[in-house]
């Protein structure tokens, strides 16, 4: 009896410092940690890529989405969706330099090349905020979105491509003038049957997904089952390219070759090759509700996250075939992110408390971190291809 | 230096010149493609999935000062078919969880050998719902049903595309299964293979003046290629399909586009079981 409340009170002396954060500091460069926001305890976990341990809990606002670090600042920055915030964190002392407020739902962002500024999708309703992280204010809120799910810089930053949910084209913004400035269609519109008032989900476009040299953008239509090709200097649609039944978006190879893209409808994974004229050298099998794909060991391997049947689907991308799986433990992954030197890929379990860490070239789960808080969501790095669902 | 006419002054020269191409620019403005423009995306759209004549662009630039009554007034010249509403956004959870409200309920196995489910919809997981409720079905020996049931007596119609995957786990691969049928042109629409055909001996559907739209089409469709019987109450009617155009975040705008037909059946004005429920 004695013994379990010491237990109890040693536990919860770790855990407030843990999330005392204020007393700790993080080492400049920032590309070996990583930043796991948890949407059930309102905090971003910090890993260690180093050691795989927990370095510290920052205490945010409520449903915290997504993060991104903007390394020239040394600041991290996490969208609060159910507090309409945005928290903006000193990552030298890990306080949080300021809370701005944000339009209705804030959820996915991207920190504009020079990293000074940030571009956040309120999706609940139909804007977006440009945040200054040097000021931390927003300083202009666009109109004029359908439901702003994820977005892409151009190589200069000046235009911003915006990837609607709610409507089967890109919205390109021209971030000096703060204003739509354009509409890329990919796809046709939706053909729907039905009496009125009938209810109908839809998926329009989850992303435009960049190469990583910027020039080309690829944005998938989940109700069209089709892919746009972007110039993305230009605004110019290059192609639009024939995907499986409601393809989830495309994911870059670090090296720029490929394109993978999920095929939810009928659980295959499109592989494209992003040299003209576009053309997929393979759709392989896949796995129920796909959330995310990383690449790996000199990307020679993709690793397809399976939300639907807890495990990752893992294709070699020399041979262009299935090459396995890997179980994960109980809890349901979400996305992940692999180390900048390709060998490691953290996976969040939003089941659990815990990441998974996959070691890309044995291709198998070496290790679980434990207690990094409530419903870990999703897992980034400073200077790896990172994403959000 | 440059000879001038001494009896205009300079200052003047440039105004008129300036005042010509401000003149040319307000006569050019209206009729200019100006991106980003949402009255002109909307337009444009409309225009070119209904080939219905509408307003000159610059009567509806004119007369609407945002997008949402430029949607108005394309919708009364559109016609009754057409349809203004507003969007009921998605819980964003359900869509990044990638789960869907159930398309099936009601499944039970009834002796000696049948299966009856209700297709309430076509959601975006009714086929995987199908599949999990056969494989239930099938027991532990892995023998599918004999005869299948499907109630469609609540099925108002969805999305064309998830219809026909629903029907190509019945039919299989089909070519120029459904008839589109625009102003000036003609299509012809088949049915996917992506999945394995089920086997079964009979198919019976129920349905009822609910039953519209797409499941009229899905019902047409296992009538004429599986030799479906149909019982019930005469369907509700609805052969056309719309097409999506987002006017704003809050709102879309749905075309009336093509006529849909299934070549051996009749679905305009309902379809006509073969026996009363």
């Amino acid at each position: 009896m004695v013994l379990r409340h010491f237990k109890k009170i040693i536990a919860a002396a770790l855990f407030g410092s843990f999330l005392a954060a204020e007393a700790m500091a993080l080492d400049a460069p920032y590309d070996h940690y990583v930043f796991v926001p948890n949407r059930n305890s309102a905090d971003v976990a910090i890993l260690d890529a180093n050691t795989d341990k927990l370095v510290a809990r920052v205490k945010v606002g409520a449903i915290p989405h997504q993060v991104a670090v903007s390394d020239a600042l040394g600041k991290m920055i996490v969208t609060n969706t159910k507090d309409n915030t945005v928290s903006i964190v000193d990552l030298a002392t890990l306080k949080t330099t300021a809370t701005v407020k944000l339009g209705h739902e804030p959820e996915h962002m991207e920190i504009a090349p020079g990293g000074s500024f940030a571009a956040i999708g309120n999706i609940g309703e139909g804007t977006i905020s440009l945040v200054s992280l040097t000021k931390d204010i927003e300083t202009k809120r666009i109109t004029g979105l359908h439901e702003p799910h994820n977005m892409t810089f151009s190589p200069d930053g000046k235009l911003l491509y915006v990837g609607n949910l709610g409507a089967n084209f890109v919205s390109v913004i021209n971030v000096a003038k703060g204003k739509v400035i354009n509409q890329i269609g990919v796809g046709e519109a939706k053909g729907i049957a039905a009496l009125a008032g009938t209810a109908d989900e839809h998926q329009g476009i989850i992303n435009v997904t960049r190469t990583p040299n910027g020039r080309l953008g690829f944005a998938a239509y989940g109700d069209g089952d089709v892919m746009a090709v972007l110039d993305l200097r230009t605004q110019k649609k290059l192609a639009t390219i024939k995907l499986g039944d409601e393809p989830w978006r495309a994911y870059s190879t670090a090296d720029g070759r490929y394109m993978i893209i999920p095929n939810n409808g009928d659980e295959t994974v499109s592989i494209f090759s992003t040299q003209a004229p576009y053309r997929e050298v393979a759709r392989l099998k896949g796995a129920a509700d796909m959330t995310g794909v990383n690449t790996g060991w000199f990307e020679t391997t993709a690793f397809v996250i399976s939300r639907g049947n807890n495990k990752i689907i893992m294709l070699d991308l020399v041979e262009m075939k299935n090459i396995g799986e890997i179980k994960l433990p109980k809890g349901t992954p979400e996305t992940g992110v692999v180390t900048p030197d390709g060998k490691k890929l953290y996976v969040a379990l939003s089941g659990t408390s815990e990441i998974a860490v996959i070691d890309t070239r044995y291709r198998k789960l070496t290790g679980r971190i434990k207690n990094v808080g409530k419903e870990p969501w999703g897992a980034h790095m400073v200077g790896a291809l990172n994403y959000c669902h | 230096m440059s000879e001038r006419n001494p009896g205009v002054p300079i200052w003047s020269a440039h105004s008129i010149i300036a005042i010509r191409a401000i003149i040319i620019l307000a006569l050019l403005l209206p009729a200019t493609v100006l991106a980003g423009d949402r009255i002109e995306h909307l337009v444009t759209t409309a225009t070119s999935l209904s080939r219905t004549p509408l307003p000159p662009l610059n009567y509806i630039r004119k007369t609407c000062a945002d997008v949402l009554c430029a949607a108005r007034l394309i919708k009364t010249h559109l016609g009754p078919k057409a349809r203004l509403e507003k969007i009921t956004h998605p819980d964003t959870d359900t869509i990044r969880r990638v789960t869907s409200v159930p398309s099936l309920s009601d499944s039970k196995r009834l002796p000696p050998d049948t299966l009856q489910f209700s297709l309430d919809r076509f959601g975006r997981k009714a086929v995987s719902e199908i599949e999990t409720v056969l494989s239930h079905a099938s027991g532990n020996n892995k023998t599918l049903p004999s005869n299948i049931t499907i109630n469609l007596r609540n099925n108002r119609g969805g999305p064309l595309n998830r219809m026909l995957r629903v029907a190509s786990l019945f039919l299989g691969p089909i070519p120029n299964a459904i008839k589109l049928s625009g102003a000036d042109n003609e299509k012809m629409l088949a049915i996917p293979g992506n999945k394995q055909k089920l086997a079964f001996k009979t198919l019976k559907l129920i349905v009822g003046p609910n039953t519209a739209s797409s499941a009229e089409i899905f019902a047409g469709l296992l009538r004429v290629h599986a030799k479906a019987l149909i019982v019930g109450d005469q369907t509700f009617g609805k052969d056309y399909l719309l097409r999506m155009v987002p006017v704003n975040h809050d709102w879309r705008l749905l075309v009336p586009v093509e006529k849909i037909s299934v070549p051996g059946t009749v679905i305009a004005g309902g379809i006509i079981p073969d026996e009363s429920f």
